[in-house]
């Protein structure tokens, strides 16, 4: 599969060597680090301070040169003009000029990539609205927020509507509303057939987002792979279903190690909702009561300008035929992996949305439910109180999508048979099935 | 990328680089300080208590004070304005973007330069403002002074000399004779002989006897109505009591209309004198008749004193050939030259070195450049290291000190010598900038060292690492 897809970024035997004034060895950066990133995926990079990861993000900006090996970008050197065109970058520090205003500092970097004035006047509107600065167009820089500078730093790396973006922490700095549609707008740019290498510190960020990833520690590769791949705690099964009174969760238990023996480790445990979302809702009633604030208004409405879209649509109406294309996908169960390892079953539940979660959906509604589901958080949550959660070691999975839970529960404890073949669960497809 | 893409991205970075520095309030800064400074530099300055004195201290001093502190801030400015991109990391935001690392260099100077277009507007503006309100001002006190102050400074004038005798015959003839008369100095070659006469010659001079007359043509005078300024040097070679020579110049002698002029004129200085432009004849020359007037008063003068006119400054014909505002723009067009390659100079250091030692670079280029001809002629001339010191001129000069002159005069070509393009003479003498000098600036200071050092500058800047200073720590 990876060998039919296009190479966007390339490093072979890459090796970075640091020397002193005098051209004695100071620090290897970087040692024979080999990677490959395919067009249209997240990759991310990540690895402690000094692993590397800067001086291998600066390579492939052709910000310095590799001592050994090589570095491709779209498959020429990344000092080629010609590939520039195509690339966006986001750094991790705010280097743009302090006396320039939003509106500036983009009109200045869309002049660099030559845009003719109309166009490059309709981009700046969009991205100023996409990062939730159009009210704040006319300050200047120096007086920004960090997460307001990094906003405008997103921006511009955008305004090329690029075909690979790289992504230096992209979420230090902002607050939890800002991290989320950080991370909406990267998928978004994923869905549009962007390629994002993000260099990041925040593990949780990177595992909501990222499709692949490389760890690295002194300037060696570490760990390559998928986030499933790599994250999957094979050697548990987890079931997530509406709220079980405790005869049925007894029930459930003692079917379990009835069928597979009492040894079994059974937890059964109220799931929590992440912080991030809980700190979403509030804000957003807040946003609802029309309180002011100085700061960023909404954002992350992904720009009319990239590419994949018409350009005559307004944003909103991309939006709806966004949302209207992932709601239809959603509604079909998605196979994650094609690993060979136990499956992993998530049960979805389809009870009527309640209050909150309507508020939520309705915050999130730019989300992308197949990659909310998996990140348990954007429009896919349940009430966390109607909620249970049952942890075992090993299940099996059931392929019939239109079940309730009950259904699927009833199925599971009534018709699988140890020894059965969906027990050897070698050939069985991990899905996750989605709301 | 295009060349009209490239030429769009120089722009953009270039008007980035302007509005950095009126936004930093450093050009805004300079621009009040020269506006305060100009209007004040007559009650700062001593002059010779004649507005024409007044005059010529007031557009000295300010053309020096434009250029020097343009100088200054072109120097600083250009080193400073590539080092803050790196040492902000602006950059690891534009190398990323289609702009080549050349398109950025280009793009810091004509910004640096931009800059000073518009300083230098400005500063010579209000010089010329301020100098035509002074020679306004003479007008009410005299229309004598005003019309000298208009003839003399307020103006820009090409000079015309009569033609030199034929020196170079000459330096051949003296040189064979000292050649046949075996006169050669032991251990010294011809080509030393001829330079020797050479220099001896170069300060000959038209010696006109007491009693006697001389007679000069200069031609190549258009016709114009207004003033001719004939202006003339003589000294005497006799001891005189009072350094005055008695003496009478006729223009025109014997033809219609003629113009004459007679007195004791002091000897070693410069004396002008308008006549009516009428003189000319319709061929474009002008015939002046001097005559030695000498006389000696008493026993104690010498009984005969010769006028001798040099050859370089003795007689010339001054006719107007631009105005004051045309010269001012020609001057200006010179400065912005000297500024240009002090752009390149600073933006060259700092390619490849921090901003403190770029400046410190620059700063010896610059000085150098201002010093180029004392430390020429003063200091690599009169070098002697390993010979004898108390020695006359035309002694031998050591081997070795020859050898180490010789190498330091062509280590100092490298620099450019500003005493070359100074207009500042010019515009106290009210005599034209001309284009002849304006194109050798622009060939020798900005295509010639400049091109060299754009070229070096631009190889090493595309090959810099420019994370380099950060990535490692």
């Amino acid at each position: 599969m990876a060998e039919e897809r296009q190479v966007v970024v390339e490093t072979v035997q890459l090796s970075k060597l640091f020397r002193d004034f005098w051209m004695r060895p100071k620090v290897k950066a970087l040692d024979r680090v080999e990677f490959q990133v395919f067009r249209g995926e997240i990759f991310g990079l990540l690895g402690p301070n000094g692993s590397g990861k800067s001086t291998l993000l600066k390579i492939l900006l052709g910000l310095l040169f590799p001592t050994q090996g090589r570095a491709a970008v779209f498959g020429r050197d990344p000092r080629n003009l010609a590939i520039k065109d195509r690339i966006g970058f986001m750094p991790e520090e705010s280097y743009l000029y302090r006396y320039l205003n939003a509106e500036e500092t983009l009109d200045f970097y869309g002049r660099l990539f030559n845009l003719p004035s109309a166009e490059r006047r309709h981009r700046v509107e969009l991205l100023l609205e996409m990062v939730g600065l159009t009210h704040q167009r006319k300050r200047p820089i120096v007086e920004y927020s960090k997460g307001m500078a990094r906003r405008i730093g997103l921006a511009q790396a955008l305004i090329n509507d690029p075909d690979l973006i790289f992504l230096d922490e992209p979420t230090t700095g902002l607050d939890p509303t800002g991290t989320r549609e950080i991370k909406d707008l990267i998928l978004e740019l994923r869905r549009r057939g962007k390629t994002v290498l993000l260099c990041s510190h925040l593990l949780a960020d990177v595992e909501d987002v990222c499709d692949r990833v490389a760890i690295l520690y002194g300037g060696r590769l570490r760990r390559l792979g998928s986030v499933d791949e790599l994250l999957s705690l094979r050697a548990k099964t987890q079931i997530t279903t509406d709220r079980l009174n405790a005869a049925t969760i007894e029930q459930v238990v003692s079917r379990i190690h009835e069928l597979e023996g009492p040894g079994m480790e059974v937890s059964v445990q109220t799931p929590r909702d992440r912080l991030e979302n809980f700190f979403l809702h509030v804000v957003e009633e807040a946003r609802a009561a029309r309180l002011e604030t100085s700061g960023v208004t909404v954002g992350a409405k992904p720009s009319a300008f990239f590419s994949g879209i018409e350009r005559e649509q307004k944003a909103d109406e991309i939006l709806q035929e966004l949302l209207k294309t992932t709601a239809e996908k959603a509604a079909e169960p998605k196979v994650i992996s094609d690993t060979e390892e136990q499956p992993v079953v998530v049960v979805p539940l389809a009870p009527e949305p309640k209050a909150d979660e309507q508020m939520i959906s309705g915050l999130l509604k730019e989300s992308i439910p197949s990659d909310a589901a998996r990140t348990a958080g954007a429009g896919g949550e349940r009430a966390a109180a109607e909620q249970q959660q049952v942890v075992l070691p090993v299940s099996g999975g059931s392929g019939d999508d239109s079940k309730t839970t009950q259904d699927v529960l009833k199925d599971l404890l009534n018709t699988r048979k140890p020894g059965s073949d969906e027990e050897n669960t070698e050939e069985s497809r991990t899905r996750k099935t989605e709301q | 990328m295009d060349f009209s893409g490239a030429v769009y991205q120089v722009w953009t970075i270039a008007r980035q680089s302007v509005v950095q520095a009126f936004r930093m309030k450093v050009a805004v800064v300079l621009v009040v300080f020269m506006l305060i400074m100009v209007p004040s530099l007559p009650f700062l300055l001593q002059s010779d208590n004649t507005h024409e004195g007044l005059l010529r201290m007031v557009i000295t001093y300010s053309v020096m004070l434009i250029t020097f502190l343009l100088g200054v801030l072109t120097l600083f400015l250009s080193a400073i304005t590539l080092n803050t991109e790196i040492k902000n990391q602006h950059v690891f935001l534009l190398d990323p973007k289609p702009l080549a690392r050349g398109t950025l260099l280009l793009g810091k100077w004509c910004g640096v330069m931009l800059i000073n277009l518009i300083l230098l507007t400005i500063m010579l503006g209000a010089t010329y403002g301020f100098m035509r309100y002074l020679g306004r001002q003479t007008k009410g006190e005299s229309q004598e002074g005003y019309d000298l102050v208009q003839w003399d400074l307020l103006t820009a004038r090409e000079v015309a000399q009569p033609p030199l005798p034929p020196l170079e015959d000459w330096v051949q003839k003296e040189v064979k004779d000292i050649v046949a008369n075996g006169e050669v100095p032991e251990g010294k070659s011809i080509q030393w002989v001829e330079k020797m006469v050479r220099q001896r010659l170069s300060k000959a001079a038209w010696i006109v006897p007491a009693g006697g007359v001389a007679k000069w043509t200069v031609s190549g005078i258009p016709k114009y109505k207004g003033a001719l300024l004939i202006r003339f040097r003589h000294y005497a070679d006799g001891q005189l009591s009072d350094p005055v020579l008695p003496g009478k110049f006729t223009i025109n002698a014997g033809g219609q209309p003629y113009s004459t002029f007679e007195g004791e004129f002091s000897v070693g200085k410069p004396h002008s004198v308008g006549v009516p432009s009428d003189v000319v004849k319709p061929d474009g020359t002008v015939e002046i008749t001097y005559e030695n007037k000498y006389a000696p008063r008493d026993a104690n003068q010498p009984p005969a004193v010769r006028a001798e006119f040099p050859f370089e400054d003795g007689i010339q014909v001054l006719y107007p050939a631009a105005s004051f505002g045309e010269n001012l723009i020609r001057a200006g067009a010179v400065i912005f030259m000297r500024l240009a390659f002090i752009a390149i100079v600073g933006l060259w250091a700092s390619t490849f070195l921090s901003f403190p030692v770029a400046v410190l670079l620059s700063l010896v280029v610059f000085m150098i450049g201002y010093a180029a001809d004392f430390i020429l002629t003063g200091l690599v001339g009169q070098l002697v290291l390993f010979g004898p010191t108390m020695v006359p001129p035309w002694a031998p000069v050591n081997p070795v000190d020859n050898v180490i002159r010789t190498v330091l005069n062509y280590f100092f070509l490298m620099f450019p010598n500003f005493s070359q393009f100074d207009v500042v003479p010019n515009l106290s003498d009210g005599m034209i900038v001309s284009l002849g000098s304006i194109l050798s600036c622009f060939l020798w200071l900005i295509v010639v060292r400049g091109g060299v050092l754009a070229l070096t500058g631009w190889l090493i800047f595309r090959r810099r690492e420019l994370a380099a200073t950060t990535a490692a720590t």
